[in-house]
């Protein structure tokens, strides 16, 4: 029972996904926050902030594309948003800042509970239920991809993160 | 009239039928757990319940032993500017105490330890708490007091990341479990699933705490 969830997390979705966006490339992407050239966001949403400064964001970004392209920086209108990994080391937990996220060519970037996130910091006020965060990426090839993600509850978060993850037989 | 089957032929069905069950179960996994079983991580050797007081998120002094006596206690270091691990960890407790029968229900107590005592108020640790469940304790003591208790209990000592304001806490996402005897004999890391949650809890209400 020792393992957390993002692997299985990271592998199951990315299986999902993959098979989603099968391999034609280039044709309409339904269910996308955003779709830039080869570039596409889905699944972008924000636990509602449990106080008016904190919070996290989450996003998947897939890559049809044949080379390899970067996130390098994520924007929101009010506050500040920091790539983060989350670490584990002789049971010491932390987030180790990052700069930049490579998305594979055909590809995918998860970010997900208890691997990689977005910390938002001085939001200045709650992010509500039922709000939505605009979002704007910036991605070294594709460029700026801007979208929305919804703001849910924590109860919704968990309930998502447990659907995406196999179950034993 | 059934033949004996030969031991050669044994063995290989034997190992056939290990095969078939190791690919089923997957991930290195023995066997599956029995139902009895605890599926959080056991002690080799159980923890004491410590015995400290620390300011609770109602403002008052918590006594860890005296005021959680009687309780399954659910123990946890966090902090508030966590933005990803602490506060799903305490969601996930949350959402499986609310599909619980009270009678399980009432008898878990959740207590969060901040390891941000500079930027985590008792007011702070409340408001925070109460998104995910108003039952929740926060306690907050010096940042000495708070590492002597989790070296007490072979947690590593709270560690700070990054400068000025946005500083970061590192910590042990461990949840401990301690039980009606007052003592842990299992632990929780971050990712158990919710389902492995609502299978422990009310076999350690009940007090059964096998491990495997």
């Amino acid at each position: 029972m020792e393992h957390t969830l993002t692997a299985a997390m990271l592998s199951a979705a990315s299986i999902s996904l993959l098979s989603f966006v099968g391999c034609g490339g280039g044709e309409v992407t339904p269910g996308a926050a955003a779709t830039v050239g080869d570039v596409a966001i889905y699944d972008a949403y924000a636990p509602a902030s449990p106080l008016n400064d904190v919070g996290s964001l989450y996003f998947t970004i897939v890559n049809r594309g044949d080379a390899e392209d970067t996130l390098t920086a994520v924007t929101i209108p009010a506050g500040r948003a920091q790539l983060h990994e989350v670490v584990t080391v002789d049971d010491v937990t932390r987030m180790r800042p990052l700069t930049l996220l490579p998305i594979p060519a055909h590809g995918v970037l998860k970010l997900a509970p208890g691997g990689y996130h977005v910390m938002l910091s001085h939001l200045g006020t709650r992010l509500a239920v039922g709000d939505s965060l605009e979002v704007k990426l910036t991605l070294s090839s594709a460029g700026t991809i801007a979208f929305k993600a919804a703001v849910l509850t924590y109860s919704e978060v968990v309930r998502r993160v447990e659907e995406s993850v196999p179950r034993d037989p | 009239m059934s033949r004996p089957v030969p031991k050669i032929t044994r063995r290989a069905i034997l190992s056939a039928s290990s095969l078939a069950l190791l690919s089923l179960f997957g991930c290195g996994r023995d066997a599956p757990p029995r139902p009895d079983e605890l599926r959080g991580t056991p002690y080799n050797e159980p923890l004491q319940k410590p015995d400290f007081i620390l300011t609770s998120s109602s403002g008052g002094p918590f006594s860890f032993r005296e005021d959680t006596e009687g309780f399954v206690t659910l123990l946890f270091f966090g902090y508030t500017h966590c933005p990803d691990v602490c506060p799903i960890h305490m969601a996930n407790i949350a959402a499986v105490l609310s599909t619980l029968p009270p009678r399980v229900a009432n008898q878990v107590r959740v207590v969060m330890v901040t390891t941000d005592p500079d930027r985590d108020t008792p007011e702070r640790l409340r408001q925070w708490l109460d998104n995910f469940n108003p039952s929740f304790v926060g306690l907050r003591g010096s940042l000495n007091e708070v590492n002597d208790i989790q070296q007490g209990l072979g947690l590593p000592p709270a560690s700070v990341y990054g400068e000025g304001e946005d500083y970061s806490v590192g910590h042990s996402a461990r949840v401990i479990a301690f039980t009606l005897d007052n003592r842990a004999h299992v632990s929780y890391p971050f990712g158990t699933r919710q389902t492995d949650w609502a299978h422990d809890l009310p076999e350690l209400v009940e007090g059964k705490w096998n491990t495997r």
